[in-house]
Parts: C-alpha cells; sequence; structure tokens
C-alpha cells in the first residue's frame, strides 16, 4: 500500500470508528494490516483518532452517549483485530502516564468510567480499570503496584461520596502523591476540590486534556 | 380510600377549571392569612401569587432519617415510608408529599433481581440484568401493577398519604419513565446502544413497559393522589439526542400522561439531566410542573427560562444537590433568595432541590430552603 493508500485506508477507519461500525472497523483494521500499514499506525492514526473524532462530536453536542459507546465498542474490537499483529515489545495499551481508573466503593454505575477508559487510551494513556464498587484499599494497593501517577474516580450518587472522599485521603497518603481527578452526576468542580481531588472531569470527552493539564501542573500540595 | 368522594370506584376530583378558579381565591386567601401546602401550591401550579413560595425537598431516602427507620424498611413498608414522608414535611415544613421511593420500583416488579442495603438507595443487582440479550425485550409480559410487589407498595402509599394529608398536603405519585425502566433492566450503556442497533426489539419492551405504566398511573391516580410525576431522565444532553428521545420515550410518556390526565389528575415532570429538552417534554407531557437541575437546552440563564417557559409551566428545581450537601444555611439562603428573585415573580414556581436531597446529607439545609421562603419568598415579592 503505498502512502496515499495507506492514509485513505486509515481515513476511512477512523471514519468506521466514529461512526461506530463495529464489523468494518474490524473488516478495515485487517485489511490495513494486510496491506502493510504498522499496527502501531493502524491504532493512532485509526482507531484511536476515530475515537477522538467521535469525542469531538460529543462535546460539540452532535453525539450524545449511544453514539459514543458504540464507537468506543467499535474503537475495542478494533483493538482486538490489531493485538495480534503487535510485536511482542509493543502493546495496544498506550505509551503515556499510568492511570488508574474506577467507580468506588457502593457504586455500580459504569458508563462514565467506560467512556474515560476508552478516551484515555484513544489519547495515548495507559488505564489500569479497577471496574466498580471498589474499596479504597484496592486503589491504593493498584497505585502502589503500577507506580501509576494519576487516579481516576468515578461516582453517581451522593449515598457514595463518602467513600470517593475516603478514597482520595487514603491515595493523598501514598508515596508518590498521585494526581487525583473525579468525575460523575453529583459531582461539581467546588464538591471535586472539597474531596481533596486535583480536578474535575465534567464528561468523558474532556478527561485526556484535564489529565494532561496537570500533569503538566504537578500536585497541588 | 382518598380525600376525593368516589363514583363506581374512582375518585371524584374537581376539574382543572375549578382547581384554576380555587388557586385564584387561594390567591386572595393568602394576602390576609399562612395557606395550607396544598392551597400554597395549587397557587404557584396555576401562576397564583401564594402567601409564600412553597418549597419541597424532594426527600426519598432522606425521608426515613425523620423516623429512624432503616432504606430497607423504606424501601419495602408503605406505613413506614408513609409515615417518614409525613414527619419529613411535619418537622422539615416542605410542601409536597411524593410516593416516590427510589428508580427501580417499576423495574424490579418486572422480575429484575434487587439489592437493598442498609444504608443506600435500593438497586438493581447488576450482575444479573432482567434483560440479559437482546431477545429478552420481546419477552416482557404486561401484569396488573396493583398486585405487584414494589408499585404496589407505592399504590399504597398514594392512599395512606392522601387520606392522612386529607386537603392539607398535595401528594405526588412518582412513575420512572419507560427508557429509564428499561434501563434498570439492561443497564444503561446496553440499552444506549440497543437503541442504536435493535431499536425495534427494544421498542416491543417500551410498548410493554409503557402498557403497565399507564396502568400504574391510573392505580395511583385511583389511590388519591393529586398528581403523577413522570421521571424522563434521558431526555437531556446527558442522555439521548433529541430525535431519539421522541422515538424512545417521547411517544411512550405522552401516553402515560394522557391517562393521568383522563383521570382528572395533574401531570408532573422530573427530569435532572444536564441541558434538558424542555420545549420537548412541554410538547409531548404537557405537565402542568416540571421539576429540573439544569437549564434547558436552549436557555442560557434563569432569565431566559422564567421569560420562555415561565408561563407555560409552573417550574421547580436547580437548587444543586452538592450545595445541599456541602454549603452552610445562609449561603443555601443566599442561593434560594437569588433563584426567587428571578422565578417566583407571577407565581408559578416552587422552591426545590436539583434531584433527590442528598439521602445522608444535613438535613438543617432542608430547614433552610424553608426559611428561605419565609424570608424572601412572601408575595408581593419585595424588589431587589
Amino acid at each position: 500500500m503505498d502512502g496515499s493508500g495507506m492514509k485513505e485506508s486509515l481515513d476511512a477507519l477512523a471514519r468506521a470508528v466514529m461512526e461506530g461500525l463495529e464489523e468494518e472497523v474490524v473488516a478495515r483494521c485487517r485489511k490495513s494490516l494486510e496491506g502493510g500499514v504498522e499496527p502501531r499506525e493502524v491504532l493512532r492514526e485509526g482507531l484511536c483518532r476515530g475515537m477522538r473524532l467521535a469525542g469531538e462530536l460529543y462535546e460539540r453536542h452532535e453525539y450524545f452517549l449511544p453514539e459514543l459507546l458504540l464507537a468506543s465498542e467499535a474503537m475495542q474490537a478494533g483493538m482486538h483485530a490489531v493485538a495480534p499483529a503487535l510485536r511482542p515489545s509493543e502493546s495496544t495499551e498506550g505509551e503515556g502516564a499510568t492511570v488508574v481508573l474506577g467507580v468506588v466503593k457502593g457504586d455500580v454505575h459504569e458508563i462514565g468510567k467506560n467512556l474515560v477508559k476508552v478516551m484515555l487510551e484513544a489519547e495515548g494513556f495507559r488505564v489500569v480499570d479497577m471496574g466498580v464498587d471498589v474499596p479504597p484499599e484496592r486503589f491504593v494497593e493498584e497505585l502502589h503496584k503500577r507506580g501509576a501517577a494519576i487516579l481516576a474516580l468515578s461516582t453517581m450518587m451522593t449515598t457514595t461520596l463518602p467513600a470517593m472522599r475516603r478514597t482520595v485521603e487514603l491515595a493523598r497518603e501514598t508515596e508518590p502523591c498521585p494526581l487525583v481527578i473525579v468525575g460523575g452526576a453529583p459531582l461539581t468542580p467546588a464538591l471535586a476540590a472539597d474531596l481533596g481531588a486535583d480536578g474535575y472531569g465534567e464528561s468523558a470527552a474532556s478527561a485526556p486534556s484535564i489529565i494532561r493539564a496537570l500533569v503538566g501542573s504537578g500536585p497541588e500540595s | 380510600m382518598s380525600m376525593y368522594p368516589r363514583f363506581r370506584g374512582h375518585p371524584l376530583r374537581p376539574s382543572e377549571g375549578m382547581l384554576r378558579a380555587a388557586a385564584g381565591l387561594f390567591r386572595l386567601h393568602g394576602r390576609l392569612g399562612e395557606l395550607l401546602p396544598l392551597e400554597r401550591v395549587l397557587c404557584a401550579v396555576f401562576f397564583k401569587e401564594p402567601d409564600r413560595v412553597p418549597v419541597t425537598h424532594f426527600l426519598l431516602g432522606a425521608a426515613r432519617r425523620l423516623t429512624g427507620i432503616s432504606y430497607q424498611k423504606f424501601s419495602r413498608h408503605p406505613e413506614s415510608a408513609a409515615e417518614a414522608y409525613l414527619a419529613a414535611s411535619e418537622i422539615l415544613g416542605g410542601d409536597v408529599l411524593y410516593t416516590a421511593i427510589d428508580l427501580s420500583v417499576e423495574a424490579a416488579d418486572f422480575g429484575q433481581e434487587m439489592v437493598y442495603p442498609d444504608d443506600n438507595t435500593a438497586h438493581p443487582d447488576y450482575t444479573r440484568p432482567r434483560i440479559s440479550a437482546v431477545e429478552d425485550y420481546e419477552r416482557l409480559e404486561p401484569f396488573d401493577p396493583r398486585r405487584s410487589p414494589r408499585m404496589g407498595m407505592c399504590i399504597r402509599m398514594g392512599e395512606l398519604l392522601s387520606r392522612k394529608a386529607r386537603l392539607r398536603y398535595p401528594v405526588i405519585g412518582f412513575v420512572f419513565g419507560p427508557l429509564g425502566v428499561l434501563a434498570m433492566m439492561r443497564g444503561a450503556q446496553r440499552l444506549f446502544m440497543d437503541c442504536l442497533r435493535y431499536p425495534e426489539k427494544v421498542k416491543a419492551a417500551l410498548d410493554v413497559v409503557t402498557e403497565v405504566l399507564v396502568d400504574y398511573a391510573r392505580a395511583l391516580c385511583d389511590a388519591g393522589v393529586d398528581s403523577v410525576m413522570l421521571d424522563t431522565l434521558f431526555a437531556s444532553q446527558s442522555g439521548v439526542s433529541r430525535a431519539m428521545w421522541v422515538e424512545m420515550e417521547g411517544v411512550y410518556a405522552r401516553r402515560i400522561a394522557e391517562e393521568v390526565r383522563r383521570r382528572g389528575a395533574l401531570v408532573s415532570l422530573h427530569n435532572c439531566g444536564t441541558r434538558p429538552y424542555l420545549d420537548l417534554q412541554l410538547e409531548y407531557i404537557r405537565p402542568h410542573l416540571v421539576s429540573l437541575a439544569d437549564l434547558p437546552d436552549d436557555c442560557s440563564s434563569l432569565e431566559e427560562l422564567k421569560e420562555k417557559y415561565g408561563r407555560k409551566t409552573a417550574i421547580a428545581g436547580m437548587i444543586p444537590t452538592d450545595s445541599l450537601l456541602l454549603e452552610t444555611p445562609r449561603e443555601i439562603v443566599e442561593k434560594a433568595r437569588r433563584q426567587m428573585e428571578v422565578l417566583a415573580p407571577g407565581g408559578g414556581y416552587v422552591l426545590a432541590p436539583a434531584c433527590e436531597y442528598p439521602p445522608n446529607g444535613d438535613l438543617v439545609n432542608a430547614l433552610a430552603l424553608v426559611k428561605a421562603a419565609e424570608m424572601y419568598g412572601k408575595y408581593p415579592l419585595r424588589e431587589g
């Protein structure tokens, strides 16, 4: 595949991700790989770019949760298709900072968390997905184990805000102290600050830029 | 038995025109003395200025703390839940009673497995969704909500509250919207994607759910509630697109609202999404009262909200729940004062939280809302 053919192929792949066309995404991933496109290019310029485009449409209110979720499923399916082609030294994980992500103890609402995961992966972050209903101690263990610099927490309920507060407090006691970003329906910038978080994510699509800005500024003392 | 006299088992209610006329009389009465909560709310709903701005706390789980019962008991025992709501209104001074317990009442009766924690809101067991595969949408069966455990409980609550409140408090029956009920049985994430991939299968389920919800609303009206509140959670930018909402919920919610009106009760609406589609919801549901958490998608300020919608429906809500959780009573009073300044003139306004009062939050801020209405919400409103 020559340069323009490759660009065309990756553009079509990105578009298919954006439109949430799972089967087409898998087929286009395979076709790109067979055409000699580097697997990492398929990931970066096809899958991740498509997800970023979907995120931009969401931010502009042209996409809503259903469309964004479909795009994220298509991207995940594409990643599975590309994974076997990667060299042993490579992985579908990004090369950026590691983010430990999860829904706090007592809460099982996971749409926001799942979308944040995909948006971060699309931007090259390594994401450790802890799932839902995660006790504070488990987050801290994982931060230690992975040497992660960023903790991202989600909740949809006010009844689980104490668990979020406890998680932030415990994370603050760990060395090195991670940056903490929180999000979810009951949260606001003021509440995030009150909980001791460094940042607040209003939407999943904004998570990468918020984390990048925080990493640039470092944890607040 | 409700407070209304009955004919062939159904409550005989005053017509909307009679209620409107009564609201006019209450307005005059309110100039001379204190109104009862029911009179106050009726005035507000029909755009008459009552004695002062009415307040509703939308307490749900927080109500149980007034009588010291567990979440389990609040979620399953109609007498205990009704008593908690009555105690809350008497002690905290709210003007409205609800049959609202949690958002899983309807889904549970469709067979969704539930979790009933002692210290947290009852919720579906998400590891065992009632609709675990796309084919399950077409397997839902209608049933009689009067004979089902949780909707039956809320109908019973409606009876108890209507009887005990008599002519003092308005009672609002609460019904989760059809799409929300399906989300509780499928998981919102899967449901959203199914709406795009398998819309016909979702609609088959929505037809069955709506049939039961229409019957549920009818039973609540027959139990004597004054209004039925529909919760259309996904009709906002934090839910689905405007077109999808119309297709997947608007047309179904309309059937429920029409039944409520046919029964002579008032229609209320709650939407705690971000940037709700208020114009669409007014078109499809035609509510008398709307409780919001955020400005509609076509308004950029409270002033614009009042200007655009202030004579089409009464407005409640928008005192942020995080403020109720974090801020001092003085700050809450100030927030309420600013909101009343814009939304209260001419009636059509009820002071209320954006959504459910934080279940474990300090109740002193519930008192602060009432205090704010007493201090700054007395009609005629003072300038500035």
